[in-house]
C-alpha cells in the first residue's frame, strides 16, 4: 500500500515536472499578447499600419530626409 | 538598398516570446516607455529606440560584459580614423578647428553602428527597421547590414556589380562578410587603434593562402619574389571605384547632403602611405578618398588649411579578388606598364603635394622582363 502511493506520488512529480518542461510557448505568448501593450501592439501588423499612417499624416508636410545628395557616398 | 515600409520597421515577431534569453526580458526593460499603458503616445514617454547607443552597459553589456567592454574603442563606434585624419587636415585656428568638428559630428557620425544596428536592425543610416521582427540576430546578415552601409564600394566589388567586372572570388565560394571579418575584429578589443589596417584580429589572407609559400604550390617562386614587396591585391584585385570631391551641405529642412564630383572605375598601384610591420608591403593598391579641399566650405572658409598633410590615394583592399587578372597574366603586363601606376601626371595637380608620399615615379616601375611575352 506504502509502495503503491509511493509510486503514484513519483508519476504525479514527473508529470508535473514534464507539463512545466514542454509549457507550450505559445501560452507563454499569449501572456505577453494580454498583458504588455508594447508586445500586444508591435506583434500586431494591422495595429502598426494604422498607428504609422495616423503618425505619417501628421508630418506628412515634413520631409523626412534630405533629396539634395549627389553621387556615391 | 530599398527601405522597408513605416510598419515593418517596427513589427515584433512574436516568437521572440520563445527567445530563452530575450524573451525573458521585457521590452520596457532595454527600451523604456510604459508597458502597461494601452494608449500608444503615452507609453512611448520615454522610450528609447537604439539603448545599444552610444552605452550598452545598461542593456546588451548586462549579459554580454566582455563584447561591451571592447565597443567604444571599436572603429564602428568610434570613427577614429574619420577623426584622426580629419584632425591632421584641420586648421590649427581653434575656431576653425571647432567648425570642422562639428562638420564632421553632423555628417560623419551618422556613419556609427552599435550593437543593435548589427544584431536587431538595419543600420540608422539606411533608415533602419527591424531584422526578421526583433530576433536577434547572431550573425548579421550580410546584405541588410554590411553591405547596407559599405555598399557604392565594397557590395559592388564584391557581388561583381560594377560593369564589366567579375565578383569576388570568395563570394563565389559563398564566403559572407563574417567569414573574414570575425566578430572579435568587429566588436573591437578595447584598443585605440587608427585604422582597419591595424586592427591586430583584422583579416590576412595568409590566414587561410599560408600554403602559397610552400616549395609545392604552382607559383611559390613568384610570391617569394614579390614577398613584402607588393601587396596580394596588386595582382589579384579587379579595377575598383573611386570617388572625388566630396562637398557636404545642409539642405533648408536642416538635413545635411553630400555631393561627390565624380567616382570612376581605375586600379592603380602606389606607394605603401600605411607601411607597418602588419602591411610591410612598399606597393599596395591605392583608393582615392572623396575628401577635396573645400569638402567643408559650407560650415567654415579654409577649414581644411593642411590639407597636404596626408595623400588623397589611400591605401586599399578592395574586395574584387581573383586568382587570375590582366595584371598578373605574364610578368610584363605589369612590369614597365606605366597604366597600372599612380604617377604624377595621374594626380589632379592641386592634389599632387599631398599625395607625394604614395606617387610612383617612372624609375621605381619594374623594368620589362625580356624573357616574357
Amino acid at each position: 500500500m506504502k509502495q503503491r502511493a509511493i509510486r503514484i506520488a513519483v508519476v504525479l512529480f514527473l508529470s508535473a515536472g514534464l507539463f512545466f518542461l514542454l509549457l507550450p510557448a505559445k501560452s507563454r505568448i499569449l501572456s505577453f499578447q494580454t498583458q504588455n501593450q508594447c508586445f500586444a501592439c508591435h506583434t500586431n501588423a494591422r495595429m502598426l499600419i494604422k498607428i504609422t499612417r495616423e503618425i505619417a499624416a501628421e508630418n506628412k508636410d515634413q520631409p523626412s530626409a534630405t533629396i539634395a545628395s549627389e553621387g556615391e557616398g | 538598398m530599398e527601405p522597408l515600409a513605416p510598419h515593418e520597421k517596427l513589427f515584433v515577431d512574436s516568437e521572440i516570446a520563445e527567445d530563452e534569453y530575450h524573451g525573458e526580458l521585457g521590452c520596457e526593460e532595454c527600451h523604456g516607455g510604459d508597458p502597461d499603458e494601452p494608449d500608444w503616445r503615452k507609453a512611448h514617454a520615454g522610450v528609447v529606440k537604439d539603448p545599444s547607443y552610444p552605452d550598452p552597459s545598461e542593456s546588451c553589456g548586462i549579459c554580454h560584459e566582455e563584447i561591451a567592454e571592447g565597443y567604444h574603442n571599436s572603429l564602428h563606434i568610434r570613427l577614429a580614423p574619420f577623426e584622426l585624419v580629419i584632425a591632421k587636415r584641420t586648421n590649427p585656428d581653434e575656431t576653425v578647428a571647432a567648425s570642422v568638428r562639428k562638420a564632421r559630428e553632423d555628417h560623419c557620425r551618422s556613419c556609427h553602428s552599435g550593437c543593435g544596428q548589427c544584431h536587431i536592425s538595419r543600420p540608422e543610416a539606411v533608415e533602419g527597421g527591424l531584422l526578421e521582427g526583433h530576433l536577434f540576430q547572431r550573425r548579421p546578415p550580410m546584405q541588410l547590414v554590411c553591405t547596407a552601409c559599405h555598399g557604392s564600394r565594397i557590395e559592388k566589388e564584391y557581388f561583381g556589380k560594377n560593369e564589366g567586372l567579375k565578383p569576388d572570388v570568395h563570394k563565389e565560394k559563398y564566403f559572407k562578410c563574417g567569414k573574414c571579418h570575425t566578430a572579435g575584429e568587429m566588436h573591437g578589443d578595447g584598443r585605440d587603434y587608427a585604422n582597419r589596417y591595424a586592427v591586430s584580429n583584422g583579416p590576412k589572407c595568409l590566414d587561410c593562402h599560408g600554403a602559397i609559400y610552400e616549395p609545392k604550390f604552382k607559383n611559390a617562386r613568384n610570391h617569394w619574389i614579390h614577398r613584402d614587396q607588393i601587396s596580394c591585391q596588386v595582382c589579384h584585385s579587379q579595377r575598383y571605384k573611386n570617388c572625388y570631391a566630396c562637398h557636404l551641405g545642409k539642405d533648408q529642412q536642416g538635413f545635411t547632403y553630400f555631393k561627390t564630383q565624380k567616382s570612376e572605375l581605375n586600379f592603380k598601384i602606389g606607394r605603401n602611405p600605411l607601411r607597418t610591420e602588419l602591411r610591410p608591403e612598399k606597393f599596395v593598391t591605392l583608393r582615392h578618398a572623396p575628401v577635396d579641399h573645400r569638402s567643408f566650405d559650407v560650415y567654415v572658409k579654409d577649414g581644411l588649411s593642411n590639407f597636404d598633410a596626408l595623400p588623397t590615394w589611400k591605401l586599399a583592399t578592395p574586395h574584387n579578388i581573383r586568382r587570375q587578372t590582366p595584371q598578373n597574366r605574364t610578368c610584363n603586363a605589369c612590369h614597365g606598364n606605366e597604366a597600372l601606376f599612380l604617377l604624377q601626371k595621374d594626380v589632379k595637380e592641386t592634389y599632387r603635394e599631398a599625395n607625394r608620399p604614395v606617387i610612383v615615379t617612372r624609375e621605381m616601375i619594374p623594368k620589362k622582363r625580356p624573357d616574357d611575352p
